[in-house]
């Protein structure tokens, strides 16, 4: 089972949350905002590697946090 | 069955440093849920001034929208048995996460234990804690 750390509460099992989708990043080359902003709401990477990613501690303190992980492992970085 | 009495109290979303550098009176029980949001039981509005000083947009609002119960040492142990997390052995100390799959807090004192939840969940973790208590 994953095991995410989440720095309010510490270590809780991973249904304790909710993924919120990847921490997306907006290429340098889109200059426009709007369009950084539909880049940043639509457009996922889906990283075979280490994903950077949103998770809310829906069961604990019910903040977001930022997490780490390889998506080919299902590992915590951080 | 656990007796799950609702708790009253106050329930502040402020910024950090203004929930850090409050004070609060001997007989109430103060829960950090959050680095922003705290429940403090047994404190009334007026408790919570100083806070309204120091961050101009806090909220401040009455809260009676949690259960929960107070257990000693065995009760507790028996509740453990339904947390997947590790319990903090030092005292006093906050832990929430799930509690029988229901999501509950736990505040730890040298002597006992005060389990609560949000009132919807009240049902819930008292079935799953049948025996416990």
């Amino acid at each position: 089972m994953l095991w995410l750390n989440c720095p309010q509460c510490g270590s809780r099992p991973v249904e304790e949350f909710a993924f919120g989708g990847e921490l997306p990043t907006v290429p340098d080359r889109i200059t426009d905002p709007h369009e950084r902003d539909i880049d940043y709401v639509w457009m996922f990477d889906n990283l075979e590697g280490v994903s950077t990613e949103r998770w809310f501690h829906q069961a604990g303190c019910r903040r977001w946090h930022t997490v780490a992980r390889d998506t080919i492992d299902d590992t915590l970085i951080t | 069955m656990l007796a799950l009495d609702t708790l009253h109290g106050i329930r502040v979303v402020a910024s950090p440093s203004a929930l850090d550098a409050a004070s609060w009176p001997d007989n109430t029980t103060v829960l950090r849920l959050a680095p922003d949001d705290v429940f403090v039981i047994g404190a009334t509005i007026e408790h919570a001034a100083v806070i309204a000083t120091a961050d101009a947009d806090a909220i401040i609002v009455a809260e009676s929208g949690f259960v929960g119960c107070w257990l000693h040492n065995d009760a507790l142990a028996e509740v453990a048995t339904h947390i997947e997390w590790h319990i903090p052995t030092h005292r006093p100390a906050f832990a929430q996460g799930y509690v029988a799959g229901v999501p509950a807090k736990l505040w730890l004192t040298d002597d006992r234990a005060l389990l609560l939840c949000a009132s919807p969940y009240a049902h819930d973790l008292s079935e799953r804690l049948k025996g416990s208590a």
